[in-house]
């Protein structure tokens, strides 16, 4: 088809311009010489590129293999053994875990028994060594506590009693060492014990110790440090 | 072990020099067997200071002196006054216990003590008198509310408590299984211990400072909780807690007014 004819067409003039360039440069392109085999590789070539487009993957060679018979089979033995060696490494996990619960609490037990008869020895450094190994242990029983308090109320030594108030501090949300720790107050003579206790019931802030607290400052005996703690924690508490 | 230990007290009668000196000495000397387990010795002395000190002997030997002795005149030339004897002392042992006992009657008396360096103690003053007990290697335990208590070379384990009195304790070695605490409301307290002693430290001066020339590291604080119906409260530890040498037995120093120092000997 001519220029002309195709203007008539209604082609743009720069687009057939273009058209005819390209057709020039397309033509002045050197041409390639044909073989005799050309056409038997390309055949080769293309049923290459065809079984590889239709390989099967290894995911699918398995699925096939076990929804067949012996697949099936060996399917569910696979299944069983996997479930028999999980089963045995759970209940041997529990197992290990039980005698290990069961060790821990033989330990506590042996500690709190060691405490107890450490607490009724005649050196008063065995008996601070007890009551410093309570806050060591993992379940404190009443048996321990009520210990505690005994010795903070009639141990004959200062310091074995100001450190079984150090330890019953930590239990201090019982209601029985609370009570315990208020009951005290009017029992102390030591005035190292005394201000102490004057400065865990300003912590507690327990309304219950105001009548405790009003006992002992009627004494005229009373340390001059300690009066005026208690007087600070009574102010503190009304 | 209660068992009774055959003893021999013997109280030297009281080297009374009256009129040539103004001190009112006795002496009594308790022999105790089978001193290898070692033992141990409480006293109570109502008024007065205790000295003790630990050597290597087999009795122990207790002199007593009456710290005020008045010279008085019988108001006739030819008469000297015989006086009386001022304080009673004696001695009991039940196995491996000896215990010393004082009336003194208001007086106060002042205690001298030799003993085998391996007996434990449980000494008092009550009133009007400081505790020193020097060189000894075995468990202390004092307690002097009215007076300084002073430790020297101890090889050992303390529970020392005072309420006027400062202390000050000087630990030729720690036993390592035992717990050390020293406790006072008005005086100063001071520890002094082998630079590679192993111990933890619970420390406390509520108005004062804590010293030292020691490598001892302070531990992260905790809380303590207190829960009493609905309302939970948590309060910070208000002791300063620290180790050394990696921790060891612990050591509690409390002092209300003092200073606390902990210094290498």
């Amino acid at each position: 088809m001519k220029k002309a004819e195709l203007l008539k067409e209604g082609f743009c003039e720069d687009e057939i311009d273009d058209l005819i360039t390209l057709d020039n440069q397309l033509s002045s392109l050197p041409k390639g010489k044909v073989t005799p085999g050309m056409n038997s590789k390309f055949y080769l070539w293309l049923e290459k590129e065809k079984s590889l487009q239709t390989k099967p993957s290894i995911l699918s060679v398995w699925m096939k293999w076990i929804q067949g018979p012996v697949g099936r089979v060996a399917a569910g033995i696979a299944l069983f053994v996997a479930g028999w060696l999980g089963s045995t490494m759970i209940s041997s996990s529990n197992d290990r875990d039980i005698r290990f619960g069961v060790l821990t609490s033989e330990v506590n037990e042996l500690k709190q028994s060691l405490v107890l008869t450490k607490m009724q020895q005649s050196s008063s450094m065995d008996r601070i060594q007890a009551v410093n190994m309570v806050n060591e242990l993992n379940d404190v029983d009443d048996a321990i506590i009520q210990s505690m308090l005994m010795v903070l109320i009639s141990d004959q030594n200062d310091n074995v009693r100001l450190a079984s108030l150090e330890s019953l501090l930590h239990y201090a949300d019982s209601p029985i060492v609370r009570e315990g720790l208020i009951r005290s107050i009017c029992l102390q003579s030591s005035p190292l014990v005394q201000l102490r206790l004057a400065e865990v019931m300003m912590n507690l802030q327990d309304p219950d110790a105001i009548p405790e607290i009003e006992k002992v400052l009627q004494s005229r005996d009373l340390n001059y440090t300690v009066r005026t703690k208690y007087n600070e924690t009574l102010k503190s508490l009304t | 072990m209660r068992k009774f230990l055959t003893a021999v007290l013997f109280l030297f009668l009281p080297l009374v020099l009256a009129g040539q000196t103004s001190a009112v000495e006795e002496v009594l000397v308790i022999e105790v067997p089978n001193l290898s387990t070692g033992g141990n010795f409480c006293f109570e002395n109502p008024k007065g200071s205790v000295m003790i000190t630990g050597y290597n002997g087999e009795v122990i030997l207790v002199t007593a002196k009456l710290r005020y002795s008045k010279i008085e005149s019988s108001g006739d030339d030819k008469l000297r006054k015989l006086h009386q004897y001022p304080f009673e002392m004696s001695a009991e042992i039940r196995g491996d216990k000896v215990v010393l006992l004082c009336k003194s009657n208001g007086k106060t008396v002042d205690f001298d003590i030799k003993l085998p360096q391996n007996f434990s103690l449980s000494i008092k003053s009550k009133d009007n008198g400081e505790v020193k007990i020097v060189k000894v290697n075995a468990d202390i335990d004092v307690e002097n509310p009215h007076g300084d208590i002073i430790l020297l070379g101890i090889i050992g384990s303390a529970n020392l408590s005072s309420v006027e009195g400062s202390i000050y304790a000087d630990f030729k070695e720690i036993d390592s299984t035992k717990p050390i605490m020293i406790s006072t409301l008005e005086g100063d307290l001071s520890l002094g211990i082998p630079e590679e002693s192993k111990l933890s430290f619970k420390l406390k001066s509520t108005e004062k400072e804590i010293l030292t020339d020691l490598n001892i590291v302070r531990l992260n604080r905790g809380s303590i909780i207190n829960q009493k119906e609905d309302k939970k409260v948590f309060v910070m530890d208000d002791w300063t807690k620290g180790t050394l040498n990696g921790g060891g037995a612990l050591c509690t120093m409390n002092t209300y007014y003092g200073n606390i120092t902990i210094k290498k000997r």
